[in-house]
């Protein structure tokens, strides 16, 4: 099996990795840098728990090689650390936004990516937005308002840094 | 490189199909040809008549309106509707093309619009018409030693109506069914996805809609019946199940019919 | 042991958010997937991928090392097969082996499995292993399985009925000949993968230093676990200890115990290094156990003026390949049978069910186990007697139901309804929904329009927490019944709670804390709640069946009661006053003198027990509890359900949906509003996407998540939840179970909706899920009889 050295920066820390070159980037997240917050549900690129920041988009970490990051700056739930990540997590356990916790990370960074946009948004939007992410708990409703509620947050103190 | 591996490479340009496939093992490709940093692939050009995308322009970009869009919106809309943003952010115009699933959106979208594809090999390259491109499940036009390098799309007249509807169960799925109507002074070009193997062009539609009173949506049933009759489907013959995957044809169909031709109902 | 909610601030009753987000909103929460095991093999398992075959050779690859592959053969020295009997009359067993020996009977059955030290390297050595097997016919379908020529998923069965019963209360014959209306309907609910996000996961090792086998798995029921693997493993319990961390959900699919649970078990006692098997997701949606698969005949009897005189109810289950522990291959039917009734007075009743084998997954429980079944098979019966006799849906119920003055009131299916009120939550229920004006807009809607409206409502009640009886009487070969709690103040004065239960994801590090601090008026976030370590806490059954909070509450509360008795007398030896005197207030005892915080206390206790010397040692206490009935706790509600459907295509869109519901005394708001809004999200998915199909050689066609559909974001509206709150008389606080009734009556309440919607055509929706092609084709087929008749 063939490998490759990627250089990548994961949350703030750049990285030089050797893996094999079939490694997928959630792979290499939890088992080479032990990131296990980045979480696998389905590996079809549906369920939306491994979603991960790249370069400043959400991507899918199971549908994307860690051969293709190289040079890429990721950032996984761990190191969401900012005014919005603050406001998101107070609203999703004020909300009700999780139970088991395994599809948090990937709500997290796909609604982080969402309220980043600074983009006014009505419930429906929001759902939409969240659409590729699969929460098996809590019937999305918390979510849903939590997200929202985070978003209105940050067109309120227009905080974007 | 191509031409070296043969049979034996993938081009990945984005791999938001591939990958899957990948993960279960129904494809395990020797090698992988990353595209998806190609500086070359990645720009966008524009004159008066049209607008020329690289094959490794995410969804995404085009979603967000960082290429141009020269068909007032459809590609905007197009781009949006694919799977979810995290797939949209990884995946590539030209590799949707390449994967040429007719359920798809570009397939279909591109198709009716009229667009033509740059193929490169390494000795090679030539321009292709997607009408003709797409042969059959997954397969097109397209040389093992050859790829997808860019998109080119005509502008639409200002005066064009189009719509893109799609029928699917949950949000952000594949489309159990996909029209493409685009209409135009005196001609529309009235595309389906996700119905056969290779997005189909419904000219009886079109024939039934040149045939009609200028902005008045056929009824329903005279749509499927020329649905059908584009689909080679004898409706008599079929069972209660493929009846219903035609009529969810046809009001596919039927509604972007009615948004293209409603004046009122901006598409 | 009653006891009175509501004394704290931050105890039983108090809107919290949970202890548990804090490590979950970081990416610190700790998955087996996420465990540090130096040297840890992965495996993966060689599944059949034939329904139904007889199994000739299985061959290892030449040339590699011989132990990191493991057949039936090489794992039957270490390791016995699971069979899961009952002790119903005739019930036919079968082993679940943990590698396939001799048949295969479902596609996704473990053959054999191979290790190395990444998963991908296991799969490539695993595809080296050659599997012969010969295909033989398959018996799939429902409607087919008990056909003489049906093919045999067990050659040394007649046929493949796990076990039949049937029950009769009353004179249905009489009822049917005094009857104004007797109807009969069929109705399906097809097939449905439960779908935790976390896919099942096992890691095991064995610790020499100490002889202890330590096994990791994604468990609903650790102790359970814990003992099943000593018995098959042959090896004292002492020696094992399982731990379950934490899980991204169960809803019933980790509750069985799995061959590879077994297999990972035995082979870590025999090899150096751990081992440890993640489920992929094509694994989760054919080999982990699967439900509904229901296929129901009623037949009903109503007087003129709305009373339901008597039902009789065919039902047929297709348990799939094999019984699973401890539930059995009659779990589903026999529940169905004894939920029928619902939360009506019915006097007569007839009931005959089939648990039946076939070459699919075995089935197992999910949320609502058989009563999504039962509450749809007899709540699309009620609206169809509505609509025949000229009644509001909504009215008929309240004519039938259970009253308040009635409770406690023991139903036709012998189970104790412990208190509330039916009829009112059916009439909260149609003002939640404003339901007239639904109705007027319905009328509004023009005939030559092609979208129509329909409200749709289903009432159930929801058994939870029962105990030992319960069990025994479904035929369970261990009935379980009882939970345990261990209460330990220390030397600082925190509390850590040890409990048998399990928490897979719905809070209960939270809610058991507000129980602690419902005794000692403390900050429930301070409560340590160790849980799902078979080492550290006291035995427990599991989570299950909706008893987690009544259960481990009740034990909860036991322990902390005496634990309060006891630090009072040792506040009175220190304060020297009465013990009677004293109470808890905000982490302190205090008399009317004045008062010692517990950190004071338990130090004085601790370090220097002869200040005390009139109090036996020890700062902690253990308490087991049950319920004082053992049928349970009777949750009930009504919901509703308002659609939109489209003629020409068969679309149904969710307008508005409601629950009003009573699980007695709530513990935390926020709580039961997310298992209620989680169980309605997955009922929705039962009744409007999620299908397992099979086709007619067994192979499943929906094994991933882009034919599997779960309902997103986009698909569940925002729920109207109203509570009623009539405490069980019967449980500590009045607590009645939560966890699955949002699950149970949602594929009735839409399928009654679209009903409803269409009604002026006379198409009724009697299959789950609720697809556009069921509802157009209900549309063609009603078309076509009225054109016949």
């Amino acid at each position: 099996m063939s490998t490759v050295t990627v250089k990548v920066n994961v949350n703030g820390t750049p990285r030089t990795i050797e893996v094999e070159s079939r490694t997928s980037l959630a792979d290499l997240l939890r088992d080479r840098v032990r990131l296990t917050g980045t979480h696998l549900g389905c590996e079809q690129g549906v369920c939306g728990s491994c979603t991960v920041l790249m370069d400043g988009l959400p991507v899918r970490s199971c549908l994307t090689l860690a051969a293709s990051c190289d040079g890429a700056e990721v950032v996984t739930v761990e190191g969401l650390d900012d005014a919005d990540a603050h406001r998101l997590r107070q609203h999703f356990s004020t909300e009700g936004a999780l139970q088991c916790g395994f599809c948090t990370s990937g709500m997290l960074v796909t609604g982080y990516e969402l309220v980043r946009r600074r983009t006014e948004m009505d419930r429906d939007q929001v759902a939409c937005a969240l659409a590729g992410n699969i929460c098996r708990c809590t019937g999305y409703n918390g979510i849903i308002r939590a997200v929202q509620k985070a978003n209105d947050d940050g067109m309120a103190v227009d905080d974007l840094t | 490189m191509l031409t070296e591996l043969g049979d034996d490479a993938k081009i990945l340009a984005g791999g938001q199909s591939l990958l899957p496939i990948m993960n279960l093992r129904l494809a395990e490709p020797a090698h992988l040809v990353d595209i998806s940093r190609v500086g070359d692939l990645m720009g966008a050009d524009e004159d008066t008549t049209s607008v020329t995308l690289g094959a490794a322009i995410t969804h995404q970009a085009i979603e967000d309106g960082l290429v141009p869009d020269p068909c007032l919106g459809l590609l905007t809309t197009a781009a949006a509707g694919i799977g979810y943003r995290a797939i949209r952010c990884r995946g590539t115009v030209g590799g949707s093309l390449a994967h040429a699933d007719s359920a798809a959106e570009w397939p279909t979208v591109l198709t009716a619009i009229g667009a033509d594809v740059t193929v490169r090999s390494a000795q090679d390259e030539r321009t292709v018409p997607l009408r003709g491109f797409f042969h059959g499940f997954f397969t097109t036009s397209l040389e093992s030693d050859e790829l997808i390098t860019a998109v080119h799309l005509p502008r639409f007249a200002k005066s064009t109506r189009w719509a893109l509807e799609k029928t699917n169960r949950k949000e952000g799925e594949f489309g159990e069914s996909m029209a493409v109507a685009i209409v135009s002074e005196g001609s529309a070009s009235i595309w389906l996805g996700a119905a056969k193997d290779v997005p189909v062009n419904l000219a009886h539609v079109e024939t039934l809609l040149a045939d009609h009173p200028a902005d008045q949506v056929p009824a329903l049933g005279e749509v499927r019946d020329r649905v059908a009759a584009d689909l080679d489907l004898s409706v008599p013959e079929l069972d209660l199940a493929q009846r219903h995957r035609l009529q969810i044809h046809a009001v596919t169909v039927h509604r972007a019919l009615s948004r293209a031709l409603s004046p009122e109902v901006p598409a | 042991m009653r006891q009175e909610p509501r004394l704290r601030r931050n105890g039983v009753g108090a809107r919290r958010p949970r202890h548990e987000d804090e490590r979950h909103l970081h990416g610190r929460g700790k998955f087996v997937a996420d465990l540090d095991l130096p040297g840890v093999q992965e495996v993966a398992f060689l599944r059949s991928q034939v329904a139904h075959g007889r199994l000739l050779a299985v061959t290892k690859p030449e040339g590699i090392d011989e132990s990191r592959i493991w057949t039936a053969e090489d794992l039957a020295p270490f390791a016995l097969p699971l069979t899961a009997t009952s002790t119903l009359p005739g019930f036919r067993a079968a082993p679940l082996p943990n590698l396939a020996e001799g048949k295969v009977r479902y596609v996704g059955e473990p053959v054999a499995l191979a290790m190395a030290g990444s998963r991908a390297e296991a799969e490539d050595l695993a595809a080296l292993i050659d599997v012969d097997i010969e295909a033989l016919p398959a018996a799939v379908h429902i409607e087919n399985l008990t056909d003489p020529d049906s093919p045999r998923v067990h050659d040394e069965w007649p046929d493949n009925i796990f076990a039949t019963t049937q029950g009769t209360v009353g004179d249905v014959d009489v009822a049917a000949a005094e009857a104004a209306v007797s109807i009969t309907r069929e109705y399906k609910l097809n097939r449905q993968a439960v779908v935790p996000l976390e896919t099942r996961a096992v890691a095991a090792h064995y610790d020499r230093n100490i002889d202890q086998l330590v096994v990791w798995s994604s468990t609903q029921t650790p102790h359970m676990l814990r003992d099943m693997l000593a018995e098959l493993l042959n090896i004292e319990g002492r020696r094992l200890r399982v731990i379950a961390p934490d899980m991204g959900g169960g809803f019933g699919a980790k509750c069985s115990i799995y061959p590879e649970e077994v297999a990972l078990a035995a082979i870590a006692l025999q090899v150096t290094h751990p081992v440890r098997w993640i489920e992929d997701r094509w694994e989760a949606m054919v080999a982990t156990t699967q439900a509904r698969d229901h296929a129901y005949r009623i037949t009903a009897h109503a007087s003129a003026d709305g009373r339901l005189l008597g039902v009789e109810a065919d039902i047929r289950v297709n348990a799939g390949a094999y019984s699973v522990h401890p539930w059995t291959a009659t779990m589903d039917a026999s529940m169905s049978a004894a939920m029928i009734p619902g939360p009506y007075l019915l006097e007569n009743y007839r009931f005959t069910t089939h648990s039946l084998a076939s070459n699919k997954a075995p089935l197992g429980p999910y949320r609502g186990v058989a009563r999504p079944g039962a509450c749809f098979a007899i709540e699309r019966t009620i609206d169809d007697l509505a609509h025949e006799l000229g009644l509001e849906p909504w009215e008929m119920r309240v004519r039938n139901m259970v009253t308040p003055d009635l409770m406690p009131f023991t139903s036709i299916a012998r189970k104790v309804y412990d208190s509330g009120n039916y009829p009112e939550a059916v009439r909260r229920a149609t003002q939640l929904m404003d339901h007239d004006e639904w109705r007027r807009r319905q009328a509004d809607r023009p005939v030559s329009g092609r979208r129509r409206l329909g409200i749709g409502y289903a009432s159930f009640t929801e058994q939870t927490a029962h105990g030992c009886i319960e069990w025994a009487s479904r035929g369970l070969a261990i009935t379980i019944g009882k939970e345990g709690a261990r209460l330990v103040l220390d030397s600082t004065g925190a509390f850590t709670l040890y409990v048998g239960i399990k928490s897979h994801g719905q809070g209960l590090e939270t809610t058991l804390g507000q129980v602690i601090s419902e005794v000692f008026d403390i900050d429930p976030a301070s409560v340590t709640v160790i849980h799902g370590d078979t080492a550290l806490t006291p035995r427990g059954d599991g989570t299950f069946a909706s008893r987690s909070m009544v259960m481990a509450g009740g034990a909860s509360f036991g322990a902390a009661s005496q634990l309060a008795e006891k630090v009072l007398a040792i506040g009175a030896d220190l304060l020297k006053v009465d013990a009677s005197t004293l109470s808890f207030t905000d982490g302190k005892v205090v008399g009317e003198t004045g008062g010692i915080s517990l950190s004071q206390l338990a130090r004085e206790f601790l370090f220097t027990p002869d200040h005390v010397p009139n109090v036996d040692g020890g700062l902690e206490a253990t308490y087991f509890y049950q319920p004082e009935v053992q049928t349970g706790a009777f949750t009930y509600a009504t919901h509703a359900a308002v659609v939109e459907v489209d003629l020409d295509t068969g679309e149904v869109d969710l307008l508005d949906y409601g629950v009003v519901e009573d699980c007695g005394t709530v513990v935390n708001p926020l709580i039961v509003d997310g298992q209620i809004i989680g169980g309605v999200a997955q009922g929705l998915g039962s009744a409007l996407l999620e299908e397992l199909v099979y086709d007619d050689d067994g192979q499943p066609k929906s094994t991933s998540f882009l034919d599997y559909l779960l309902p997103g974001p986009v698909e569940v509206p925002e729920l109207k939840i109203e509570h009623m709150e009539t405490p069980s008389p019967y449980t500590v606080f009045g607590m009645k179970g939560a966890g699955e009734g949002g699950a149970i009556a949602p594929p009735a309440a839409v399928a009654n909706a679209v009903t409803d919607a269409l009604r002026e055509f006379g198409a009724l929706i009697n299959e789950t899920p609720v697809t556009p092609e069921r509802v157009w084709q209900a549309l063609q087929v009603a078309d076509r009889e009225r054109n016949d008749a």
